[in-house]
């Protein structure tokens, strides 16, 4: 999650495949992201120093609706 | 001529029935107490030591209780004890070490480790922070955490209907 309230996308097995949207973008692309890779079970929330707890958490509420597993990253 | 008795009228026997209920009884009060204890849980408040406003967020609301730390604008408190002072949810510079994590956290965190109840991957902690607070706070406080041992970290949230 960047501090212009977008977000960069990571998949692939190292993460190679990166793609920027908008926040409010996020339920739309994972679905996609889902189709395209239904074995996609987890996933790991990473924000910039600036972002708010509230965003984060918005942000992984939306994540945990399309996937099982979401945790918090970074630290 | 023989008529079969049961084609007859048969007389209307006076006998009163008893109904025995020891057994109902017994189940409908542990019926009871079952629903007693599951309501205290439902209502259980909570209360954070330090003024917060948790971020609002929707889906399944799980109970737990454990060792909470709670990070507001001013204050971090570990079992509703101030360990740390912030400001403006900004740590000391001198607290905070190479990878972002508060050292003075740390310290309480690994008092408090001996004593915090375990879930099955570790020492469990909820982490209640306001919903201003930036996620270098959020990390500075879930770093020392996962290096203490805290396994079993849990975010709270104020439950939007």
């Amino acid at each position: 999650m960047k501090d212009d309230h977008s977000i960069v996308l990571k998949s692939g097995t190292f993460g190679q495949i990166s793609t920027r949207i908008a926040s409010s973008d996020l339920a739309a692309a994972l679905e996609s992201l889902k189709v395209k890779n239904p074995e996609l079970k987890s996933a790991i929330v990473i924000a910039d120093n600036s972002v708010s707890y509230r965003d984060v958490m918005a942000s992984m509420e939306v994540a945990k609706g399309k996937i099982a597993q979401v945790n918090l990253g970074g630290f | 001529m023989k008529i079969k008795k049961s084609f007859l009228p048969q007389a209307k026997k006076n006998e009163q029935m008893a109904l025995q209920i020891t057994s109902m009884a017994d189940i409908f009060v542990i019926i009871l107490v079952f629903l007693l204890k599951s309501y205290s849980v439902e209502g259980l408040p909570y209360q954070p030591s330090v003024a917060l406003n948790p971020p609002a967020a929707k889906g399944r609301v799980e109970k737990s209780d454990a060792l909470k730390v709670e990070i507001a604008k001013s204050a971090v408190n570990l079992g509703g004890k101030n360990v740390a002072t912030i400001d403006g949810f900004k740590f000391g510079k001198n607290d905070i070490d190479s990878d972002g994590a508060s050292a003075t956290l740390r310290r309480a965190l690994a008092v408090s480790h001996r004593t915090a109840a375990t879930g099955p991957k570790g020492a469990k902690l909820i982490v209640v922070a306001d919903e201003g607070a930036p996620y270098e706070t959020i990390k500075a406080v879930l770093a020392p955490a996962a290096r203490e041992g805290y396994l079993e970290i849990q975010l709270a949230v104020s439950h939007a209907e």
